[in-house]
């Protein structure tokens, strides 16, 4: 239900603000447990963007991609060159856990550097590389019951502190 | 918007909340909890311990499992290449008694553990709130401890298969599994598990070896297990 909310609510998003803005960019990103798409715009004429991502991710004990992470991003480009880029952003989301054993809704904070190569005549592609420092804890609930006993106990989750990743950006 | 409240919603506290005659069973970490297990290029990474702690009667008989670390409950191994670790927790293995298609007595990917509960090794203390339904006193608590590559100078990493001292290999276990046991009747309030032997070091039966001479480093992982009875 809430991967369905996060993807609804990203479409819209995504629907909703394509043609406003001069430069928006969508991206695909792929971490060693984690695929994210990506939508980011530029915020007037400054060399700031911001931006959401919701992906796909492996971290929990299941080895399934079927963790859930949204993120709401703030970047800001501080070296751009007429093939490259090197961007700062800051974000925050969750990072959903559901398996057979617990859930876990996590937030996570976090802070990133992206490096882009533009690509074409228009310079409309590019690829990129990130690496991500992110903070996100959450304990959880764990109970089993059966007919000889009951027990509960506190597990704690957290997200991989450090995320690299490889990515394609189409921009429009 | 939606993430900050998205945030906030997650940031709830969990606890325990006992009653009176619950048991509050308290498994504290030695100084051996998190031992290094080799990456590549000379890395290594600090890892917890596989645990499982179960109830069995008196007689002896396994009655239920109550937590295992998730890599046994799930067979999660990563990168194993098919080695599915019958070393890593033997004992609880054969008491438990639940053999699977390929003959061992370890959950799989496809059949995990259903039988209690389950999450990855706490890199610290871990308490557990147990409830008994139909179990009565006096009962025994049990709990298996073991690490990957716990190599001492008994148990080398190339000891030749089929010696008493072989434990899986370069990627084995190293020492044994270690096992604690307790007794808890209604006129205890409170029980410490003692050390009572170790498990089959290449996990092929479900012996109980009293022996703890050639066990070293191992006695480390745990500092001790209590199990007691809340009384509000």
């Amino acid at each position: 239900m809430k991967m369905k909310t996060m993807l609804t609510f990203t479409a819209i998003l995504i629907c909703t603000h394509v043609y406003c803005q001069k430069i928006n960019f969508i991206s695909i990103e792929l971490g060693f447990n984690q695929i994210n798409l990506a939508y980011s715009r530029s915020v007037s004429s400054l060399p700031v963007y911001v931006g959401m991502e919701v992906g796909i991710a492996n971290q929990d004990i299941n080895n399934a991609f079927d963790d859930i992470v949204w993120n709401t991003k703030i970047g800001y480009f501080f070296l751009q060159k007429k093939k490259t880029a090197l961007s700062v952003n800051l974000f925050g989301g969750v990072y959903v856990v559901e398996n057979d054993y617990y859930k876990a809704t996590t937030p996570v904070i976090g802070c990133g550097l992206d490096f882009s190569r533009f690509l074409g005549k228009k310079q409309k592609h590019s690829i990129n590389l990130g690496v991500d420092f992110q903070y996100g804890k959450r304990d959880y609930r764990e109970v089993f019951e059966s007919e000889y006993v009951r027990v509960e106990s506190i597990g704690s989750f957290s997200v991989i502190p450090v995320k690299i990743s490889i990515g394609y950006s189409f921009r429009f | 918007m939606l993430t900050v409240i998205l945030m906030a919603a997650s940031c709830e506290k969990e606890e325990l909340n006992y009653s009176q005659g619950d048991l509050k069973l308290k498994i504290e970490t030695g100084k051996g909890w998190n031992h290094d297990f080799p990456l590549f290029l000379g890395l290594s990474k600090k890892n917890p311990p596989q645990f499982a702690v179960w109830i069995e009667d008196t007689n002896g008989q396994y009655i239920t499992t109550l937590y295992v670390s998730s890599k046994i409950a799930t067979e999660g191994w990563i990168m194993n290449g098919g080695n599915r670790r019958k070393e890593a927790l033997p004992y609880w293995c054969h008491q438990r008694g639940k053999q699977y298609a390929d003959g061992l007595y370890l959950p799989t990917k496809d059949k995990p553990l259903t039988d209690g509960i389950t999450g990855a090794t706490p890199k610290s203390d871990k308490e557990m709130l147990v409830k008994l339904n139909t179990i009565f006193y006096p009962i025994i608590i049990k709990a298996e401890f073991n690490h990957s590559v716990d190599f001492n100078d008994f148990y080398t990493k190339d000891v030749p298969e089929g010696s008493q001292y072989y434990s899986g290999g370069k990627m084995g276990s190293g020492q044994p599994a270690l096992v604690y046991s307790g007794i808890l009747n209604s006129s205890t309030n409170k029980v410490t598990l003692k050390l009572i032997g170790h498990s089959s070091p290449d996990g092929s039966s479900g012996n109980l070896y009293p022996d703890l001479s050639e066990i070293t480093t191992a006695r480390e992982i745990v500092k001790q297990v209590v199990v007691e009875t809340v009384i509000q």
